[in-house]
C-alpha cells in the first residue's frame, strides 16, 4: 500500500518537473576550443573561468572595443554567480571535470560572447545606406545559393537530442506549445488589454513603443504595421517546430487601450504619432481608432481603468502586443557564426523553418539568448528566435529603400524548386547565416520531417491566432498546406496528415471576388487595414498613404 | 534622416547618462539619551505638522572586515556581512560595501552581494553555506559572556580568513568595487588581508514619515500624494491613501564588540537616520530640510557623518 501511496506521489511529483522545459545539453561532439580554453590539465581554468564570470558581473566594465556594453540585469548576474560557484568549488576540491561542468563552461562562454556580441549590435542599431543596400544584394544572392543534391541512398535522419537551442515538442502539443512556453514565463494576456505607456523604442524598423503592465511587473512591446498578423503566425510555427520564441498577440479594434502616465515624456495620442514619425517615419493616424481622457463612461466599462481618471489613452484599429516578461533577460544574439554552433543541427535546419514561413530577414541581431527564470532562483539558457514577421510573402525595394511583408500574393505556393536529381530553395534571405551555409540535405530533411507533423487542425488554429480577415486567413491556410505538401515531396516524405489545399481557391463577397484564382485581387477593407494586403509600400514609404 | 538620427542619439545619451547605480540619499544624526527622542520615535505622532508612523523594529547583526592597517577605515569605506531581520519573520544576508558619508546631505556608494546561502566554505572541515554560518556564528556571539575576545570565534575567523583567500579574485560585488575602487589598494593581494574586525548587533525601529492632506496643502501649497509604485508601497500608506510617503526613519541602538586588541571592551552607539522617499527632489529637500530643524529644536539633534562602524573603530583604537 505504501508502495502505491509513493509510487503516485512520485507520478505527480515527475509530472509537475515535466511541465517546465527542461534545459537540454549544449555539449558538442567536439567541444569549441573557446570551452577547451577554460580546462586545464582536466581541471577548471579558475583564472579564465573568473575573468569570464566578473566581466559578465562586474557592472563598472562598461564597455567592449569602444561601445557602451547593455547593463547587466541583476537575475542574469544572479545565475552567472550561480554557475561560478560551482566550478569554484569543483577547482576549490580537486574535482575532475565531468559533463556538468562542462555544461556551464558551454553556457558561460555561450553568454560571454553574446553579450560581447550585444555592444557591438546596439551600436549598429541604425544600418546606413550601404548596409541596407548589401542586404537587398544578399537577399538577391541567396536565391541562388541553396540548392541541394538528392542522396542516391537516404540515409535515416537521427533524432536530435534537446538542447538550449531547440526541443522535441509532441504530437498532441504542436499547437499549445507557443502557450506553453507563454506560461513558462508568465505572459499573461487578457481580451481586454491595457498597457500603461513606458517610453519609445529604437531598434528596428517597425514602429514600437514600450509597455507596462497595470502591476508594473512585466513589459510589453507595442507593434503597428504589416507584421502584426505575420510575425503572430510565424513565431507560434517556430515554436510547435521546437524553438524558443518570442511572445506576440493580435489585437483588434479597440481590444487594447494604451494609457499615458503623466510623469512620461509622451504624455497623449497626438505627441505618440509625432514621436512615431520622428522615429520611423510612419504616420500612426490610420491605425487609430480613438483617443481622449479616460473618464467615467470608459471606466463603467472597464473598472481597471478607474486608477487613471483623467489621463490620456489612445486605442487602435490593430496592433500587435510583444511580452517582455520579467522572467526572461535578454542578453545578445545566439551566436550562429561562433563556438562551433554551425555543428548544430537545430540551427542548420533553420533554414528551412524560415523558408516555411518565407522570412526575408534572417539577421542574427534577431536571435536572442536568454535567462529564463524557471521559479526558485532556477534560471535556464534558452535561444529564442525572435522577429519573425518579415515573412508571409515579402516585397523588398532596392530604390528608395523599402520593404513590405505579409502580402499574401507575394507568398508563394511552393518552398522548393523540384529537379530530376536536385532541389532548390526559392526564399530569399537577407542574411546568410554560417549555420545556413553550412547545412545540408539531411539537415533540411530532419526540419521537413518536424514541418510534416503539423496537421490541418493545428495550422488552422495558429492562422486564427493572426486577426487575419477571414478571406486573407484562408488563402494563407491553402498556401501553406501547398508549401507544406512541396516540402514532403522534395524530402520524399510520406504525408501522415495530408492536408488539402486548392491554387485555384475562389473567395466572392458580396458578389466580388475577393480571391480568384488563388490571388488576392481586391486591397481588402483597407480602411480596416491600413497596412494594406496589396499595396506594396511598406513602413518606409507610409504603407502607401 | 539626419535628425531621425540626432534625435535617437540623442536619447540614447541622455539615457545613459540618467542611469546611476547604488547610491541613496539619507541623513545622519546624533542625540543624546534623556531628551525623550527615543520615546517620541516608539510611540509615534506628530512634530510640526511631519507625522511619525513606528511601524516594527528589527533587529540586525554584524560582522565588519579590514586590513590589518585598517585601511578601509582610512579610506572612508566600510564592508560589512549581516544578518538582518526581513520582517516577515525571517532572516537576509548581505555582504555591503559602503562609503562613509561626505556631505550632511549624504549620498553613499552602497554595492551588496545579497544571497549568500549559496556561497560555500569549510568549516571545522564541514562543507556549509556563508548564511548558515553567519547564523552560527551570531548565535554564538549571543551565547558568549566575553562578546568581545577573538579567541572565543576562531575557528570562524580561520573559516573567513581561508575563504576570502580563496574568494578575492572571485566576482562577489564588495570585492569587484574594492577592486576598482582602489586598485593599488586592494588589488587580490590586497583584498586577501581582509579580516573581520568587529562584531555586533543592532536593534533599528523603522518608522514611516508623512504628509496628511492638510498638513501637505499647509506646507506645500497642493495635497502630494504617493508616487511609489504599488509593488514598493508600505502596507500602511495603501491603507491611508491621503497619506503622502516622505522619508523613511530608522533610530538604532548598537553595541559593537572589537575582534582585536583594545583596551576598551565594546561601543554603543545611538544613530537616527532619514532616508528619502519622495521622487521629486526639490520638494523633499524642503521638506526634508524643514523636518530636521524641528527635529533640532525639540530633541537636540545634532548632524553626524561617521558611519557606525568608523564611529566604534575610532573609539576601539584610541
Amino acid at each position: 500500500m505504501i508502495r502505491v501511496i509513493l509510487t503516485i506521489v512520485w507520478l505527480v511529483l515527475a509530472t509537475k518537473v515535466t511541465a517546465t522545459t527542461a534545459r537540454g545539453t549544449l555539449r558538442l561532439p567536439l567541444h569549441p576550443q573557446e570551452v577547451n580554453d577554460l580546462v586545464l590539465q582536466n581541471r577548471i581554468n579558475l583564472f579564465k573561468t573568473r575573468a569570464i564570470s566578473n566581466y559578465l558581473t562586474n557592472v563598472d566594465i562598461l564597455e567592449f572595443q569602444g561601445f557602451p556594453l547593455p547593463k547587466r540585469k541583476k537575475a542574469f548576474m544572479r545565475h552567472i554567480k550561480h554557475l561560478n560557484e560551482q566550478l569554484e568549488w569543483a577547482y576549490l576540491t580537486n574535482e575532475t571535470l565531468n559533463d556538468s561542468h562542462y555544461e556551464i563552461l558551454y553556457e558561460i562562454t555561450l553568454f560571454y560572447h553574446s553579450f560581447q556580441q550585444a555592444a557591438i549590435m546596439d551600436a549598429n542599431v541604425i544600418k546606413s545606406r550601404k548596409e541596407q543596400i548589401e542586404l537587398y544584394r544578399t537577399a538577391k544572392k541567396s536565391l541562388r545559393a541553396f540548392s541541394y543534391r538528392i542522396p542516391v541512398d537516404q540515409k535515416k535522419v537521427e533524432e536530435e537530442i534537446d538542447s538550449p537551442y531547440w526541443h522535441h515538442v509532441p504530437d498532441s502539443l504542436l499547437y499549445k506549445q507557443f502557450d506553453k512556453l507563454a506560461k513558462e514565463k508568465k505572459v499573461k494576456t487578457k481580451k481586454q488589454m491595457i498597457v500603461l505607456f513606458d517610453g519609445l523604442s529604437y531598434s528596428g524598423s517597425a514602429p514600437k513603443v514600450k509597455g507596462l503592465d497595470l502591476d508594473y511587473d512585466n513589459e510589453w512591446s507595442l507593434k503597428w504595421g504589416d507584421e502584426v498578423h505575420t510575425d503572430v503566425l510565424g513565431s507560434r510555427i517556430f515554436a510547435a517546430l521546437g524553438y524558443d520564441v518570442d511572445h506576440p498577440y493580435f489585437y483588434g479594434k479597440d481590444e487594447l487601450t494604451l494609457v499615458f502616465p503623466p510623469d512620461q515624456t509622451v504624455k497623449n495620442a497626438q505627441q505618440l504619432k509625432d514621436s512615431i514619425l520622428l522615429v520611423y517615419d510612419v504616420d500612426l493616424t490610420h491605425f487609430i481608432s480613438s483617443y481622449g481622457e479616460i473618464d467615467d463612461q470608459l471606466i463603467k466599462n472597464e473598472k481597471k481603468l478607474k486608477p487613471f481618471f483623467g489621463y490620456s489613452y489612445v486605442r487602435f484599429l490593430k496592433c500587435a502586443l510583444e511580452g517582455r516578461p520579467d522572467r526572461v533577460k535578454r542578453i545578445g544574439s545566439i551566436l550562429p557564426n561562433h563556438l562551433s554552433n554551425n555543428q548544430r543541427r537545430p540551427l542548420r535546419a533553420a533554414l528551412l523553418a524560415h523558408a516555411f514561413i518565407g522570412n526575408w530577414d534572417t539577421r542574427e541581431e534577431n536571435t536572442c539568448l536568454t535567462t529564463v527564470h524557471d521559479g526558485n532562483y532556477h534560471y535556464r539558457i534558452s535561444a529564442i528566435f525572435s522577429d519573425l514577421g518579415t515573412s508571409f510573402g515579402v516585397k523588398v525595394n532596392a530604390f528608395p529603400p523599402d520593404f513590405k511583408v505579409g502580402l499574401v500574393n507575394e507568398f508563394e505556393w511552393e518552398v522548393f524548386q523540384l529537379k530530376r536529381n536536385k532541389i532548390v530553395l526559392k526564399n530569399s534571405i537577407n542574411a546568410m547565416l554560417d549555420p545556413y551555409v553550412k547545412a545540408n540535405y539531411e539537415d533540411l530533411k530532419w526540419m521537413a520531417q518536424l514541418i510534416g507533423r503539423l496537421d490541418g487542425e493545428t495550422l488552422k488554429k495558429m492562422i486564427a491566432e493572426t486577426g487575419w480577415p477571414a478571406p486573407i486567413a484562408e488563402l494563407y491556410f491553402h498556401k501553406l498546406a501547398s508549401r507544406r505538401a512541396n516540402i514532403l515531396e522534395a524530402f520524399a516524405i510520406a504525408d501522415r496528415h495530408p492536408i488539402s489545399f486548392d491554387r485555384h481557391f475562389n473567395f466572392i463577397e458580396n458578389g466580388i471576388y475577393i480571391i480568384k484564382d488563388g490571388e488576392l485581387k481586391v486591397d481588402y477593407k483597407r480602411l480596416e487595414n491600413p497596412e494594406s494586403f496589396l499595396e506594396k509600400k511598406g513602413r518606409e514609404r507610409n504603407y502607401g498613404h | 534622416m539626419g535628425i531621425r538620427f540626432l534625435f535617437v542619439l540623442f536619447l540614447f545619451w541622455t539615457g545613459i547618462h540618467s542611469f546611476s547605480q547604488g547610491i541613496e540619499t539619507q541623513r545622519k544624526y546624533g542625540f543624546e539619551q534623556g531628551t525623550g527622542f527615543s520615546s517620541f520615535i516608539d510611540k509615534g505622532g506628530e512634530i510640526n505638522g511631519f507625522s511619525l508612523f513606528h511601524h516594527s523594529d528589527l533587529t540586525y547583526y554584524d560582522l565588519y572586515f579590514d586590513t590589518p592597517n585598517f585601511d578601509l577605515a582610512e579610506q572612508g569605506y566600510s564592508l560589512r556581512m549581516r544578518k538582518k531581520e526581513d520582517g516577515e519573520g525571517g532572516y537576509a544576508y548581505v555582504f555591503q560595501l559602503k562609503s562613509e558619508m561626505e556631505t550632511a546631505n549624504g549620498v553613499r556608494m552602497e554595492v551588496e552581494e545579497t544571497e549568500l546561502d549559496f556561497y560555500l566554505l569549510l568549516h571545522k572541515e564541514v562543507k556549509i553555506d556563508l548564511a548558515t554560518f553567519l547564523d552560527s556564528l551570531f548565535n554564538k556571539m549571543q551565547l558568549v559572556k566575553e562578546k568581545g575576545t577573538s579567541e572565543i570565534y576562531q575557528s570562524y575567523l580561520d573559516a573567513l580568513a581561508a575563504w576570502i583567500d580563496f574568494k578575492a579574485g572571485a566576482p562577489i560585488v564588495p570585492f569587484q568595487k574594492l577592486h576598482f575602487l582602489m586598485s593599488d589598494l586592494f588589488s587580490i593581494e590586497g583584498i586577501k588581508k581582509l579580516r573581520p574586525v568587529l562584531i555586533g548587533q543592532s536593534v533599528r525601529s523603522r518608522s514611516h514619515i508623512y504628509l496628511n492632506a492638510e498638513n501637505s496643502l499647509q506646507k506645500t501649497g497642493e495635497i502630494l500624494s504617493n508616487k511609489t509604485v504599488e509593488s514598493e508601497t508600505p502596507e500602511f500608506f495603501k491603507t491611508n491613501s491621503k497619506a503622502c510617503w516622505l522619508f523613511e526613519s530608522s533610530l538604532d541602538e548598537s553595541v559593537f564588540y572589537p575582534l582585536f586588541q583594545s583596551s576598551l571592551k565594546s561601543v554603543q552607539l545611538s544613530e537616527f537616520e532619514v532616508e528619502n522617499k519622495f521622487p521629486m527632489p526639490e520638494k523633499s529637500l524642503v521638506l526634508m530640510n524643514e523636518f530636521e530643524a524641528h527635529l533640532k529644536v525639540e530633541y537636540g539633534l545634532f548632524n553626524t557623518l561617521n558611519s557606525k562602524y568608523l564611529q566604534s573603530i575610532l573609539a576601539f583604537r584610541e
